[in-house]
């Protein structure tokens, strides 16, 4: 074997811990690849049994591999990061080394050559590896799939019965393969440069990269902290290239975890947008057909509706009940009969600001409840039963896409004058109001507009009927032939009538939903895994770099307890670092995806607390036992030793 | 007599403006083949800068070295480093040698950077010359310090370089192991005729030289020849 290459080989041996991190980023890396071009390969397949091969295959498939490139491209660079850390460290251990071998006439490229042969071998380790895990993690990703996918099918959201297969190509396996391996080798191509071009006087010396800056530290942490806080911060500072490597790492983690989180916390959002009223599982809606006559001057002569009355609805609330006697509630509203011109004095003065009032009438909604529904809202407005309550509520979308929910009348007990529209005028008092936060979910649900009136009864040319009931899909089937026994020209009430089965949709949606989750905090555990192992590699190789400092401090008296206090102080400060660069970056990153997704669904922007929470205690423990750990086996050696041999 | 080394109106001066620090300042001198040179001076006199110069491992600010007809300073980085491997040896005050490879493969280090073959003949001999034979397969930290610098003797030899250039060789050991290492370097001189440059502070080392060349302050304070 070449002599470059055994030195390579004896620097995996001998440094176990390191290597075994680096071979962990290179697998999972590799395995990452060698999934993503796994589902590529069984997305285009399973396209191919449903749709067969058409003149459209080509594009589709092209268009497959350009995702598959750019997951590619995401996992290329976060490994090159990552892993290039490992080498750098390695490298640098070997400093001395390389300046022996300068001094005895090695080439810039021979030592060049040496670096990039530990990339090798540890390709030949952690790629293997890393494709075995790369099919299992296939394996599994398309089990989740299709599992959603058959759910999909079965619950009839999709009308075909799409399935991945599970599929692999020699060509796939081959393009892991180099993709690993030429990441690998990029990853390693900077450290092996700079290892080159040291001087050799200065490897023999062995200061090599380690440019020791004059540090000083603040009076206040050697107050607070002591001799060792002080020791500690200076260390962090002196040596900023290798707490670089592990605060670049730890960085990336905690701005793949926040974009995470708020992608998630996004998902979630966008589903509950789709389905405010919560604890709703299905709901029966009538709707009368609306016919608009106009005279020979264009002008509205009569508007041709039907409505359901209250006492056709509480029956049918009645009947409704009856499948395994659910809770039933009902909401109606009359939204055609009258307009009205509510007094100016009445507005608030955010109703002025909007300016939605000011061209003239605005349509009069009337809304009915359920006997029952009806009874408690009077009793929450504190009027009796019979009174006319004013729901003080309404919302607004600017012609900037800004939606608001505010109060928009001052209520005071008044009589308001309805205009019929092709039935005469009449007068309403309002006894009573109800705010925002008061008001049933359910009867917000037609939307919050103009001037809303519970009365105790109207003639409703829409009514929904809802329902918390678990089995909703036999509750829809159920209400489904009531509404035909009811609704219909020929049973006196003609109208539309339609059934919806929310809990399952919304079943639907979450499964969609939670498919696309699994993936996503696949794709970015496993980045922010390799992340990790470099935060392990470059914390225990920092460590191990300074055995001898160790052992001098203890020479001179300090004692374990101090060295563990100073390197604890110097996890918290290398962490504090991270969060200070990962959490304004991740939360950037997290705001630009949700104005992405706010294109297609209107969500408030949260600030991922949940994920900041779990970046916080997760970085300060990683960090803390990683460095625990490591130093933990510095301590077992000999001082004297650890001094002599180190000697320079 | 032909000069091995000729080196001349060699300055280097560290850093610039008025921190700069003048190291060597305009030294020239010459050794012949086969000469002894002890170079000695107070540390921070210049002479491990001198050193590394003639080694090739750093760079003159002025003047020149030329070793066995090369101006080194010509040479460019790999050429150098080609150049280095075969016909300069150097020894550390730290040894530095690999701790990975074994003595033998320490000492062959300079040929296997070559990508030559191991000459099993000429190994054998030096490990006999250095005392080694029986501990050709032992790795550095299986050592002792004098042993481990007759290693770095022996890696210096390997080549049969033009110079060899020790640096300190017995600052690190005691007194039994630097009489070994300096009568083994005597030896070498004597015979394979070897040029040998040694750089101390031991007065002990200095006058079993041929010569003695005396820095001080970056200057050549004497040039004499020993007087045995």
């Amino acid at each position: 074997m070449k002599l470059t290459a055994k030195l390579a080989l004896s620097q995996i041996k001998t440094q176990k811990g390191h290597t075994i991190m680096t071979v962990l980023g290179i697998a999972l890396s590799s395995a990452m690849l060698t999934a993503t071009a796994g589902l590529v390969l069984s997305t285009q397949r399973a396209f191919e049994i449903v749709l067969g091969r058409d003149s459209y295959t080509p594009a589709r498939t092209a268009a497959l591999i350009a995702v598959g490139c750019v997951f590619a491209t995401m996992i290329i660079a976060a490994s090159v990061i990552v892993v290039s850390n490992a080498f750098r460290m390695s490298a640098s251990e070997r400093t001395r080394q390389f300046g022996i071998l300068k001094s005895v006439g090695a080439t810039k490229k021979q030592i060049a050559e040496s670096v990039i042969y530990e990339g090798v071998f540890l390709s030949v380790i952690g790629i293997p590896l890393g494709v075995i895990a790369g099919l299992l993690v296939e394996l599994f990703g398309i089990s989740v799939a299709n599992n959603s996918l058959g759910y999909m099918y079965e619950s009839n959201a999709f009308a075909i019965d799409i399935r991945l297969p599970f599929a692999v190509s020699p060509l796939m396996f081959l393009l892991a393969v180099a993709v690993s391996f030429v990441t690998v080798i990029l990853s390693a191509w900077r450290p092996a440069r700079k290892a080159a071009n040291i001087a050799a006087i200065d490897a023999v010396r062995a200061k090599g990269e380690v440019k020791i800056k004059n540090a000083r530290t603040s009076k206040l942490t050697a107050k607070l902290f002591g001799f060792e806080g002080a020791l500690a911060a200076k260390s962090v500072k002196r040596s900023r290239r290798g707490f670089r490597a592990t605060v670049v790492s730890l960085t990336i983690s905690i701005v793949l975890v926040m974009v995470a989180g708020a992608f998630s916390a996004a998902m979630n959002a966008t589903i509950r947008l789709a389905f405010p009223v919560s604890g709703i599982t299905a709901f029966a809606q009538f709707s009368s057909p609306i016919e608009y006559t106009y005279g020979d001057d264009s002008e509205l002569e009569n508007i041709n509706y039907s409505t359901i009355d209250a006492h056709t609805a509480e029956k049918i609330i009645a009947k409704l009940r009856e499948y395994n006697g659910v809770r039933v509630s009902g909401v109606g509203m009359n939204n055609i009969t009258y307009t009205v011109t509510p007094p100016e004095e009445m507005m608030t003065d955010k109703t002025r600001q909007t300016g939605i009032l000011a061209h003239g009438p605005t349509r009069a909604i009337l809304m009915m409840v359920d006997g029952g529904a009806y009874a408690g809202l009077c009793e929450k407005a504190g009027v009796p039963v019979g009174s006319n309550i004013l729901l003080n509520t309404l919302r607004f979308t600017s012609d900037r896409g800004k939606t608001s929910v505010f109060t928009p009348y001052n209520f005071a007990k008044q009589t308001l004058t309805l205009t019929g529209n092709g039935a005469p005028d009449t007068e309403i008092t309002l006894d009573g109001v109800l705010s925002s936060d008061e008001i049933p979910a359910e009867m917000l649900s037609f939307g919050q507009a103009a001037l809303m009136i519970l009365v105790p009864r109207t003639d409703a040319n829409v009514y929904h009927w809802y329902t918390n009931a678990k089995d909703s899909t036999g509750f829809a089937e159920y209400a489904k032939s009531v509404m035909a026994e009811n609704i219909g020209s020929d049973k006196g009430l003609p109208g539309y009538y339609h059934v919806s089965d929310i809990a399952t949709f919304k079943l639907q949606q979450e499964t969609i939903a939670g498919t696309v989750m699994f993936f996503v905090y696949g794709f970015v555990g496993m980045l922010a895994l390799i992340a990790l192992t470099s935060v392990i590699s470059t914390i225990s190789t920092n460590l191990r770099a300074r055995r001898r400092e160790f052992a001098v401090l203890r020479s001179v008296g300090m004692t374990s307890d101090g060295i563990r206090k100073m390197l604890n102080l110097e996890s918290v400060i290398s962490s504090a670092r991270s969060l200070l660069y990962g959490l304004p970056i991740g939360l950037l990153c997290a705001y630009g995806l949700y104005s992405g997704m706010r294109l297609a669904a209107e969500i408030p922007f949260r600030v991922p607390w949940l994920a900041v929470a779990g970046c916080v205690v997760g970085i300060f423990s990683i960090t803390w036992v990683t460095m625990r750990f490591a130093a933990s086996r510095t301590r077992k050696s000999n001082l004297i030793e650890t001094i002599r041999r180190e000697g320079v | 007599m032909m000069s091995i080394l000729q080196v001349k109106d060699l300055t280097k001066i560290y850093g610039e403006g008025p921190t700069s620090v003048v190291a060597l300042n305009g030294v020239s001198f010459r050794v012949d083949k086969g000469e002894f040179l002890a170079i000695v001076g107070a540390s921070g006199s210049g002479k491990s800068t001198l050193m590394h110069l003639i080694g090739g491992v750093d760079r003159a600010t002025a003047g020149s070295v030329t070793i066995d007809g090369h101006d080194i300073f010509k040479l460019n980085e790999s050429e150098m480093a080609i150049f280095r491997r075969r016909n300069i040896g150097i020894i550390y005050q730290f040894y530095n040698l690999i701790p990975t490879l074994t003595a033998e493969e320490n000492i062959m280090l300079p040929r296997l950077i070559d990508n030559r073959k191991p000459d099993a003949d000429k190994l054998r001999s030096i490990l006999e010359t250095i005392g080694l034979s029986d501990r050709a397969k032992h790795l550095p930290s299986e050592l002792s310090g004098g042993q481990q610098q007759r290693v770095s003797i022996g890696r210096a030899l390997i080549n049969d370089p033009a110079i060899i250039l020790a640096d300190e060789p017995t600052g690190n050991l005691d007194s039994r192991s630097s009489r070994e290492v300096i009568d083994l370097l005597k030896l070498s001189n004597k015979k394979y005729h070897q040029t040998l440059i040694v750089i101390t502070h031991d007065e002990n080392i200095a006058i079993q030289a041929d010569r003695i060349l005396i820095i001080s302050d970056g200057n050549i304070l004497r040039d004499e020849e020993a007087s045995q």
